[in-house]
């Protein structure tokens, strides 16, 4: 390995995703280092805000965290148990890596496998050097969590280890990095052995849930992977803990990623370029994959459109039967914990139902993702066609936002059933009651993407996936779409179990219509937005 | 003495899935020649130029690069190759400069040795005035002069291209075959893979051609000629081995 070489890559991969992106957004520099040095003052105001805010007395509550402590103590939360669900969750997502995907390592550009791996380099360098890339890239992200300082500052009673949050979020996204990097290059290294390497992961959450229902509690067995990380984030928001223990719990974190890490280094040279995909050739391949016979044409412009962008990424076995199995996986548990374990486990029941509102960010940035790194830069990509062919793109802005709706919709279906289950049947209808926000949310993910996309040729050229900036403007529409999401769904809970169900069928009803309406009107503003931005631009 | 290189591909076989794409393909290219690839699509061009270039492993037999194999010897045997892929691939968000600029410290040139490299080729390819410029502003022709140079800079022994004078102007193509000539004067090993049979044509001193992974036909055009009547143009020749193979 060749440590020069390696910041050498990573010095020219940083400029390509991360700095140039947005040199190129900003004509006039001098605005964007303005920019730039503004978010720096406020991000130091907050931090120095945290440290010399004056603590506050022991026995006093202030009335923002001490609300948050009794709801969540009425809840049956505390520390431990958030460590542990926190800390489970993430190695879940972690084997289900394991057990699902690609054995491939994607990146971004062609030009990174193409171009870059043409040259003279070892894996070993090139993995370095995209680790540190890697990390500058998720340092500039997990940079804007300074801003929940104030929070875990007023939680923990204004001890100054609350602006070590972000430290803690940094170490968690880097962590979970590496691993999944660890993870693909042992898929690829036994890819002849996939099946047994899926079936040890099966078996690991089979012992791990066994184990958590003999020892009434969740099995360290699955929550000690990241169990230094969940403590690190907590800590930071706690009375009791000092400063030390969440110095501890990173200095735990790191030693564990520099293990990840050396285990990643030393597997990197049995890795051939070969598995090194870009994004677009793994869109490509997975869309053969999916090819069934499938009939697009039709003599309509506007059906043959609907075709292709709605009916076949929708209405299709593969899709419908991943659904299903996703509403089963997720109302099963709900089901068994709700008859057989709540009493057995000591869980109240309104824990039960609290725990949906932690569905709702996985879920809805699942879909996200998938919508914008996958769904979204491939209709991107085909803009073209649509504006040679297409007479105008009110069909293409009508299947866009209906197929948006739909993923964003089935997203919620899922906590739907969770809630259903857990609190009360009339939940299930409440994708369909909060249809006409699920469509502006819709709109609004299309409208700033496109408007985005539009500037970077990501629209006349192939695709590329996305850059900094949309990323960022995707994150923020995230961050929307679950805050509204979450306050609908606690509004939900108290409302729904009230109405009558002759009442509960006209709000149905009414939404529908809504949606409809507002479907039609925001279509016609999306075609315009996509003609004004990319064809008049 | 400086090393003389050449290019050594013996009985390779590579399949995707079901489809085989290589099936013991077997050539060499000498120093100071230009082979010429030739195929119909999906005949195993590609995966030949990338297996040399080390970016797909063979599943059997052996390519070497100066007597180093591409696989046992990825890191040594690459350091030899100068190459220009199928499609003008290049980073988007780069400026021409920085891409050289990358290309040059990757290959470990000195500051000086790519500013004069850089200086030379933009003036040639009549980049010089968008060096700044961002890849991504680019034409495709444009692009692939990039990719030439970043491709020339490095003062490879042996050169591998695939369709690499696609979208160039005319004068472009002509610089590039002049530049191309220079190399292999002194000794470089050119492999190339086109669709333009014209160019293969005036500008090979051997032609290769492939169907289905395997090699049907190898020789001077004169040779090759032989085979479809003393009037035959390339393209001829061309037509009649595939449809025969």
């Amino acid at each position: 390995m060749k440590l020069g070489k390696s910041l050498i890559i990573a010095k020219y991969l940083i400029k390509n995703y991360l700095i140039n992106p947005f040199l190129k957004s900003f004509r006039k520099k001098h605005a964007l280092i303005a920019g730039i040095l503004v978010a720096i003052v406020i991000l130091a105001a907050i931090v120095i805000f945290a440290i010399f805010a004056p603590p506050e007395p022991e026995g006093g509550n202030s009335s923002s965290s001490a609300s948050i402590r009794k709801s969540m103590i009425a809840l049956g939360l505390n520390k431990y148990v958030i460590i542990d669900v926190v800390s489970s969750a993430l190695t879940l997502i972690m084997v289900f890596e394991v057990i699902r995907g690609r054995i491939t390592i994607s990146v971004m550009e062609e030009a990174e496998y193409e171009v870059l791996l043409a040259q003279p380099l070892d894996m070993e360098t090139y993995f370095l050097g995209r680790f540190v890339k890697d990390t500058v890239w998720m340092f500039t992200f997990t940079a804007w969590y300074v801003s929940l300082i104030p929070i875990a500052t007023d939680l923990s009673k204004g001890r100054s280890k609350a602006v070590l949050l972000p430290v803690s979020i940094f170490l968690m996204t880097s962590y979970l990095s590496a691993l999944d990097t660890l993870i693909s290059e042992l898929k690829i290294i036994w890819r002849e052995k996939k099946d047994y390497l899926r079936l040890t992961a099966l078996l690991y959450i089979i012992i791990s849930a066994a184990h958590s229902l003999l020892a009434r509690r969740i099995s360290p067995l699955i929550s000690a992977p990241f169990i230094f990380l969940a403590r690190s984030i907590v800590y930071c928001a706690t009375i009791s803990e000092s400063i030390l223990d969440v110095l501890l719990s990173l200095g735990g974190g790191t030693f564990v990623l520099i293990l990840i890490l050396l285990a990643e280094m030393k597997l990197a040279d049995r890795i051939s370029p070969e598995y090194v995909k870009p994004a677009s050739i793994l869109m490509k391949e997975k869309k053969f994959k999916k090819r069934e016979r499938r009939k697009i044409y039709s003599l309509g412009s506007s059906e043959s459109v609907f075709n292709y962008l709605f009916r076949w990424e929708i209405v299709n076995r593969r899709h419908i039967i991943t659904l299903a199995l996703i509403l089963l996986a997720t109302g099963l548990p709900a089901y068994i914990l709700r008859r057989f374990l709540v009493a057995k486990l000591g869980i109240s029941i309104e824990t039960l139902q609290f725990l949906s509102l932690f569905l709702i960010p996985l879920l809805a940035s699942e879909a996200l993702s998938f919508l914008i790194n996958s769904s979204m830069a491939k209709d991107l990509a085909a803009f073209w066609i649509y504006r040679v062919y297409a007479r105008d793109l009110k069909p293409i802005a009508r299947s866009l936002m209906l197929k948006y709706a739909f993923y964003l919709s089935e997203a919620f279906l899922v906590i739907s059933v969770y809630d259903a289950i857990t609190a009360s049947p009339s939940m299930i209808l409440m994708p369909l009651i909060i249809l006409p926000l699920t469509i502006l949310m819709a709109f609004l993910l299309l409208a700033v993407v496109t408007y985005l996309a539009s500037r970077r040729r990501i629209i006349r050229q192939a695709p590329v996936g996305l850059y900094m900036l949309e990323e960022l403007a995707a994150s923020l529409v995230m961050v929307i779409v679950i805050s509204i999401y979450m306050v609908s769904d606690i509004l939900m809970k108290f409302l729904l179990p009230t109405i009558p169900d002759i009442e509960l069928a006209v709000i149905c009803l009414v939404s529908l219509v809504l949606a409809l309406i507002l479907h039609k009107i925001l279509t016609e503003s999306l075609s315009d937005l996509m003609f004004s931005y990319d064809v008049l631009s | 003495m400086e090393e003389k290189c050449s290019i050594e591909v013996l009985s390779l076989h590579k399949r995707y899935g079901d489809t085989k794409a290589l099936r013991g393909l077997t050539f060499s290219v000498e120093p100071g020649e230009i082979y010429g690839l030739l195929g119909p699509n999906g005949a195993g061009k590609t995966t030949t130029l990338k297996i040399l270039v080390g970016l797909v492993r063979p599943d059997r037999g052996t390519a070497r690069i100066c007597g180093r194999s591409v696989t046992s010897q990825r890191v040594e045997a690459l350091s030899f190759v100068g190459y220009i892929p199928e499609n003008p691939i290049c980073f988007q968000n780069l400026t021409i400069r920085e891409f050289l600029e990358f290309i040059g410290s990757l290959r470990e040139l000195s500051r000086e040795d790519v500013e004069e490299a850089m200086s030379y080729y933009l003036e040639i390819f009549e980049l010089k005035e968008k060096r700044n410029e961002y890849v991504s502003n680019l034409s495709r022709g444009m692009i692939q002069k990039v990719l030439a140079s970043a491709a020339f800079m490095v003062r490879p022994k042996v050169l591998i291209m695939d369709e690499p004078m696609a979208g160039m102007d005319p004068e472009a193509q002509h610089v590039f075959k002049e530049e191309v000539r220079r190399m292999v004067s002194r000794g470089t090993a050119v492999l190339i893979s086109s669709h333009l049979l014209d160019m293969v044509e005036k500008f090979c001193t051997r032609i290769g051609i492939i169907n289905r992974g395997v090699l049907i036909a190898e020789g001077g055009l004169d040779d090759l000629r032989r085979r479809a009547g003393e009037e035959a143009s390339l393209e001829d020749v061309f037509l009649k081995l595939v449809e025969e193979s």
